[in-house]
């Protein structure tokens, strides 16, 4: 005769047993979805090409299109944006780096022609500030959590503990309670 | 003369809402309940002032009345019904209207419906609504009437923006408003348990269901808004941190923060200072949201003309938050609770976790919404913030709540020994890394690609698997079918299976946004009848047309599409000119399928008939849209629940409460 | 509460907000400063939109100018067109200030066009099809204008459509400058 237990961790068991042996089917399933996801190769172009445009693309999405709201010059077809699109790509063709080109846009249009600031001064701090105020809120709380757990929490919390003297009151109030029923 | 009425209706609301803000202290003061009940009253009576209101203004539009000079600027004859109708919360005026609309009829079933179970509050949350429909009726009887005559009557309106008539953005607004107003409700009861010093967890076990209702809208308004810019505005993404799409981001952040630690609350009797500071930023978010909007002090592809609601907006907000916080500061001794969670490893942590990570993403959102005027304070230069900074730090916090939202299913409350961390998280992170394994030996190398979909599929794993098992249990125990048992678990906890839905529909959102990281672009001349190559696709030019459309002339280019020499699809952008537009308007020509987007753009006709286009490859939008059914079953399944009845077994695990 | 710390943080921190934006609504976040301003003007070379007449910088080097950038399907440009002939008839005509308007995005005949129905007599060219002048001035609309200095340092740049008042303040002091300058 099977106790409860025995039946429970035989149920346990046959469960863990069904579960385990989902698994690799699970997994077959989950690699062929996302096999579907996987980027396919590119077409083969000459690869400096590729690299070249690459290239384009990289900076022309650093830099905002003048004459629209939040879009890149990468994304933008209006006709500043395009023309700005070219001149980078004749700049990444005569050879010029990716600073300089940047530099140059800067240099004409000011900083605000880049999508988001400099690292260096007043944008250095906008770029550090949301790490560092999760860093300190993350490190307060859980210090907080930390120094709370040393001390058992009372479920009504500012509940004194009960001194032995309460205790021997409590149970012989509750003896005289059941007596006199 | 209709709209001069709808005007004096107008004003009315506007006198029972003053009276509405002042006696339901009167009657409290003299211990006077008929005349908190006359204010009560005063919420109907309020609601169809502000509904004749609402009803003059539809009339106007569905009937070209160009007399009102609203419907002359947004409307014109030849418009489609559909659109004919919403334009009235389309403009700023019948917005404003819009809201207070909605505010009215909430305010009415609230103080109706909950007037027994709390009665003590409900005179000060009265006040509180009616504080707001003094401020919306203010605007709208001066500044901004929607109802505002003007006089010769043209004989045709201005018209509504091509690029506004499209289904999406026809509902966006309304629903982004549902859910600014569904928060005010907790605001609303929050002050009010404030004034009246009563500071259990009443006031957020009521509104609940308001807070759910509220981010579900706010969280498919801004779906609907990515669905438009992506269909309309053709620069081929969904999302471009927008100062006004980050304005209606901020507020349903600390919604959901709210929402979770609310739980906390309830549960564990802590985070009630905080809870109260989330509901009053939340509020304000909202506001200031609205005035962002409105008020042009940002550049935003919704710059409305700076008008003088603006300044309105930003008076309210300052009275609202300084008031709101006062009176938090007030009663803060009530509030605070020195216990914390117990131990670092338990769902307290995690709910912790979620708020600090969320409260993350918030801050960071506004940092970078409000830098550029900050530095433009101080150093008089203009800087400029866009997705290259957000992307870059939202994007690891979006990460790691996707784990988190993994982790704290499975965790226990209290504590949770190593034993049982290994044993339940065991199979889930295995799988996780068979996926990172897989993937990189298809060849991806994105590390944050490869953390995102190994935490999708971690955590996936973990709101299914924790499902079936107790559906499992039940129909073991119970001795019925697997189709009684899901019905029967989640019967028995609406709440909790309700929200694993919509933490499901985030894990699909957040594939579908490491997409993003894949996508391939080509731009390529097309001349008529020779195929191009563009990475495994290959497009044919079949040629250009030209199309009439209503009001506007498309140029339509025709291109077969082809991967592998089979036909995938022909498809046909375009560019629309409208008499009213400098500038052509871009028809995309999208392929959608669950792997990937083709999203084509005719970007010029060039000389000697070749057309430039870009090819933009764009995977797995479709499963961020798959979020969309599971938040609406999610957030129905957690709304519409009768509480537990006393003869049902509590089943060990349930969030339940009564 | 008037005592707790965190009170007065937060009051701080709404009134700070709404100040800022108070600020907001003293500046167009549609105009973005130049940092041309005070620095050389780039270089450039033209020829006049009706004889090929040639321009470049070098050889305006001396006398102060004022380099407009216009368009014939520039609404704006309209409103100016008439300030900037009016400009050129009362400044430019002894060779002690040059006005010189260069349309970008344009076909010469839309330009000559304009030109013509408008009353420009000053110089006028047209930036090629790539923009590479308009880029190499930071443009970024029209009409935007530059006024440049006998040593050829930009003084300042108008964003939108010339004023009378920005005409009359400006070019004056460039034209001190040049007989500074000697």
């Amino acid at each position: 005769m099977t106790t409860r237990s025995d039946a429970t961790t035989a149920h346990l068991l046959r469960r863990a047993r069904a579960a385990a042996g989902l698994l690799p089917l699970a997994a077959l399933a989950l690699a062929v979805l996302l096999a579907l996801a996987a980027p396919s190769a590119g077409w083969a172009q000459a690869p400096n090409q590729r690299e070249l445009d690459e290239r384009v693309q990289r900076i022309t999405d650093m830099l905002r299109c003048p004459t629209c709201q939040g879009i890149s010059v990468k994304d933008s077809e209006a006709s500043f944006s395009r023309q700005i699109r070219d001149k980078v790509r004749r700049m990444v063709e005569e050879g010029q780096s990716d600073e300089d080109i940047k530099a140059y846009f800067v240099s004409r249009y000011g900083e605000w022609i880049l999508r988001a600031p400099k690292k260096e001064g007043l944008g250095l701090v906008i770029w550090l500030a949301p790490g560092t105020a999760l860093l300190l809120a993350g490190g307060w709380i859980g210090w907080r959590v930390y120094r709370g757990r040393r001390h058992p929490s009372a479920d009504l919390h500012g509940a004194p503990e009960l001194t032995p003297e309460q205790r021997e009151r409590i149970a012989r109030d509750l003896q005289r309670f059941e007596e006199e029923d | 003369m209709l709209p001069d009425l709808g005007y004096v209706l107008l004003t009315a609301a506007l006198a029972v809402s003053l009276y509405g803000v002042v006696v339901p202290h009167l009657g409290v003061a003299r211990n006077n309940w008929n005349l908190v009940r006359s204010a009560q009253f005063a919420t109907i009576v309020n609601f169809l002032l502000v509904l004749g209101a609402s009803a003059v203004l539809m009339r106007s539009f569905i009937g070209n009345d160009f007399s009102v000079r609203f419907v002359w600027e947004n409307s014109s004859t030849d418009l489609p019904l559909f659109y004919k109708i919403s334009a009235f919360w389309g403009g700023m005026d019948g917005s404003l209207l819009f809201w207070d609309l909605v505010l009215a009829g909430f305010s009415a079933i609230v103080a109706y419906g909950y007037q027994r179970s709390n009665r003590e509050i409900m005179p000060y949350v009265i006040a509180t609504l009616s504080v707001v429909h003094v401020f919306l009726l203010l605007l709208l009887t001066t500044y901004s009437n929607p109802l505002a005559t003007q006089a010769p009557v043209p004989l045709e309106g201005r018209g509504l923006n091509p690029l506004l008539q499209h289904p999406a953005m026809a509902m966006h607004p309304p629903l982004l408003y549902l859910g600014y107003i569904g928060f005010s409700i907790p605001f609303a009861f929050a002050i009010a348990s404030l004034i009246r010093g009563k500071l259990d967890n009443s006031w957020v076990i009521s509104t609940r269901r308001w807070t759910l209702g509220a981010w579900y809208a706010l969280a498919v308004g801004q779906m609907l808004g990515g669905q438009w810019a992506y269909e309309e505005l053709g620069w081929g993404g969904y999302w471009g941190w927008d100062p006004v799409e980050n304005a209606a981001l901020m507020p349903w952040l600390t919604g959901t923060a709210f929402l979770h630690s609310v739980l906390l609350q309830e549960k564990r009797n802590m985070m009630k200072v905080w809870n109260m500071v989330l509901v009053i930023v939340t509020f304000g978010l909202s506001i200031m949201g609205t005035f962002i909007v409105r008020s042009g002090v940002l550049n935003s592809v919704h710059a409305f003309a700076q008008s003088e609601v603006g300044p309105a907006f930003l008076v309210f907000l300052a009275f609202a938050m300084t008031v709101a916080f006062a009176l938090m500061f007030k009663r803060i001794r009530l509030l605070e609770s020195r216990h914390t969670a117990d131990s670092l490893l338990s769902r307290e942590s995690a709910f912790l976790l979620n708020n600090l990570l969320l409260i993350g993403i918030c801050f960071t959102v506004f940092l970078g919404t409000v830098f550029p005027l900050l530095a433009e304070a101080i150093r008089g230069t203009k800087l400029s913030i866009q997705a290259p900074f957000f992307n870059a730090i939202v994007g690891p916090l979006g990460i790691g709540l996707l784990f988190l939202t993994g982790i704290g299913t499975l965790i226990a409350w209290r504590h949770s020994s190593w034993n049982y961390l290994v044993r339940n998280f065991r199979v889930p992170v295995a799988l996780g890394v068979l996926t990172v394994g897989v993937l990189l030996a298809l060849g991806v190398r994105h590390i944050g690609a490869l953390i995102a979909f190994g935490g999708a599929v971690f955590t996936g794993w973990i709101l299914v698997s924790d499902f079936v098992r107790s559906v499992r249990a039940r129909a073991t125990q119970l001795q019925v079918g697997y189709g009684e048992a899901v019905v029967g678990t989640v019967r028995r906890n609406q709440q909790r299976w309700g929200g694993a839905l919509i933490h499901l529909g985030v894990v699909f959102l957040i594939v579908g946004l490491a997409g993003n990281w894949f996508t391939r672009e080509y731009n390529l001349t097309l001349t008529p009848g020779r195929p191009v190559n563009a990475g495994e696709f290959q497009l044919l030019f079949k040629g250009l047309r030209s199309e009439k459309k209503a009001n506007a002339t498309l140029r339509l280019a025709e291109i077969e599409v082809y991967r592998g020499g089979t036909l995938v699809d022909t498809l046909k952008p375009a560019r629309s000119f409208y008499p009213t537009q400098p500038e052509p308007l871009t028809e995309v020509a999208i392929h959608r399928t669950v792997r990937e987007d083709l999203y084509l753009v005719l970007a010029s006709e060039n000389e000697g008939g070749s057309v430039t286009v870009r090819l933009l490859v764009n995977p797995l939008v479709m499963v961020a849209w798959f979020a969309f059914p599971l938040f609406t079953l999610g957030t129905a399944i957690a709304i519409f629940y009768r509480p537990r009845r006393l003869d049902e077994p509590v089943t060990e695990g349930a969030l339940g409460y009564v | 509460m008037l005592t707790s710390w965190k009170f007065w943080v937060v009051m701080a921190a709404i009134a700070g907000l709404t100040g800022l934006f108070v600020f907001g609504f003293t500046v167009n976040p549609k105009i973005v400063p130049s940092p041309l301003v005070e620095r050389p003007a780039p270089g450039f070379a033209v020829t006049e939109l009706n004889t090929g007449q040639p321009l470049d910088l070098e050889s305006l080097k001396g006398t102060p100018f004022l380099l407009n950038f216009w368009a014939s399907w520039c609404v704006a440009c309209r409103d100016e067109a008439r300030l900037l002939e009016a400009a050129h008839r009362r400044w430019g005509q002894d060779g002690k200030f040059r006005v010189i308007g260069i349309a970008v995005q344009d076909q010469p005949e839309e330009a000559r066009k304009f030109a013509r129905r408008f009353g420009k007599t000053y110089f006028l060219a047209l930036d090629n099809s790539a923009g590479d002048i308009s880029l190499n001035y930071g443009l970024y609309g029209v009409p935007e204008s530059f006024f440049v200095d006998a040593q050829g340092i930009i003084r300042y740049k108008q964003i939108g459509a010339m004023t009378e008042q920005v005409l009359s303040e400006q070019i004056p002091k460039l034209i001190a400058s040049k007989e500074q300058g000697r």
